[in-house]
């Protein structure tokens, strides 16, 4: 006995010969797994034909008018900025490359790198001319100007923090407005 | 717009194609409920459907220069909800439906017959119920075979397969849902067994 043959003409719905037909009746008498199978499938399928086909809530037309606006929109919006960056990009891509060809490219990077190296050693020298002075002052002085820039950092990082967690609830808000 | 609706799908098609939003209208309003009935097989909510539907006109509408009048409009159009549906499920594993969602969602359509409504609420949960636990693809070929009639060569061009994978996903889709009603039967006759073994 092929169970597989069985199998196959049950779920694979091929046009059986009447031969074939007997056949696979006669083995549905005897076999209770592809008698299973059978009545399982033809269940299923009665269930698929005989449920109704659904369709969308009133309005779907005016719905998808609505959404073919608002993408026309984004559409038009990002192709804006797609102009936009582009025309920034060719002409950061101009003014480098005569930059670069005239020559005064390198002269502006030697610039920028002695510029940097001057702020920097001027820094220095005002925290050392600081720390001098720090180091002459009786000690109530530095201590009280430490608590100072210590609370205005944590006023500072606290105002951060609320602003933070202010925004968050807001856009909680709207979100739930929107789902409503 | 009255000459609009006189217009074949042929005319509308070549209209929406020139940039015509009032042409490609009538397409939707002619195609809503095929396109959201597979949605909401695929998806089984009834807001996820209308989005996907919603979204499968948009792209219809904006890759239109990309349709090949050679096929039928309505294959093509199935053919991207199917995909769209097929992508939202990967994204997002289809959650199990609730009764109370199925139950409000069918109290809003309008029935004159109760007893029916009830009837098509307990199909729609049934099939429904089946539907989700095959996967994306052979739901989508099942859907396509049985809800919409579609020959094995239709659901190849449709989903973009070989005849021979629609074959073997029609197998196993069969395969599931028969073995599914099986232990659905067996679990019910369990239950009522349970039942009345404690009314006595």
């Amino acid at each position: 006995m092929n169970h597989k043959l069985f199998e196959n003409w049950i779920l694979d719905e091929t046009d059986l010969t009447e031969n074939q037909k007997k056949e696979l009746q006669e083995h549905l008498k005897v076999c209770s797994d592809c008698r299973h199978l059978e009545n399982g499938w033809q269940a299923s399928k009665n269930l698929i034909q005989q449920s109704t086909l659904k369709t969308p809530a009133p309005g779907f037309k005016t719905r998808w008018l609505i959404l073919a606006e608002k993408k026309h929109q984004l559409k038009k919006v990002r192709r804006y900025r797609l102009t936009i960056s582009a025309v920034v990009l060719a002409s950061f891509a101009a003014s480098l490359v005569y930059m670069i060809a005239s020559g005064s490219f390198l002269h502006m990077l030697s610039n920028s790198f002695t510029n940097l190296y001057r702020l920097i050693f001027n820094i220095t020298d005002s925290l050392s001319f600081l720390g001098y002075w720090l180091n002459r002052m009786p000690i109530v002085i530095p201590l009280s100007i430490s608590f100072i820039l210590l609370g205005l950092v944590n006023a500072f990082m606290m105002a951060g923090i609320f602003t933070l967690w202010n925004l968050k609830q807001r856009k909680l808000q709207t979100n739930e407005i929107q789902t409503d | 717009m009255e000459q609009l609706a006189s217009m074949t799908e042929v005319d509308c098609l070549k209209l929406a194609r020139q940039g015509d939003q009032g042409a490609f209208t009538t397409i939707v309003e002619t195609y809503q409920n095929p396109v959201y009935n597979l949605c909401y097989r695929m998806l089984g909510e009834p807001q996820a459907a209308e989005d996907a539907a919603q979204e499968t006109f948009w792209r219809a509408y904006s890759n239109l220069n990309r349709y090949d009048p050679q096929r039928p409009f309505a294959t093509w159009l199935l053919s991207i909800a199917a995909h769209h549906c097929i992508d939202q499920q990967r994204r997002k594993r289809l959650p199990t439906m609730d009764l109370d969602e199925i139950i409000e969602f069918n109290a809003e359509d309008p029935a004159p017959n109760p007893e029916k409504m009830l009837v098509e609420t307990q199909f729609t949960e049934e099939v429904q119920r089946q539907l989700a636990k095959l996967n994306e693809k052979d739901r989508a070929v099942l859907i396509l075979r049985y809800f919409y009639e579609c020959s094995e060569e239709e659901i190849c061009q449709t989903l973009s397969i070989t005849k021979s994978a629609v074959k073997s996903r029609l197998h196993r889709a069969r395969q599931h849902m028969a073995e599914q009603w099986n232990a659905d039967q067996i679990s019910q006759s369990t239950e009522r067994r349970q039942h009345e073994s404690q009314v006595i």
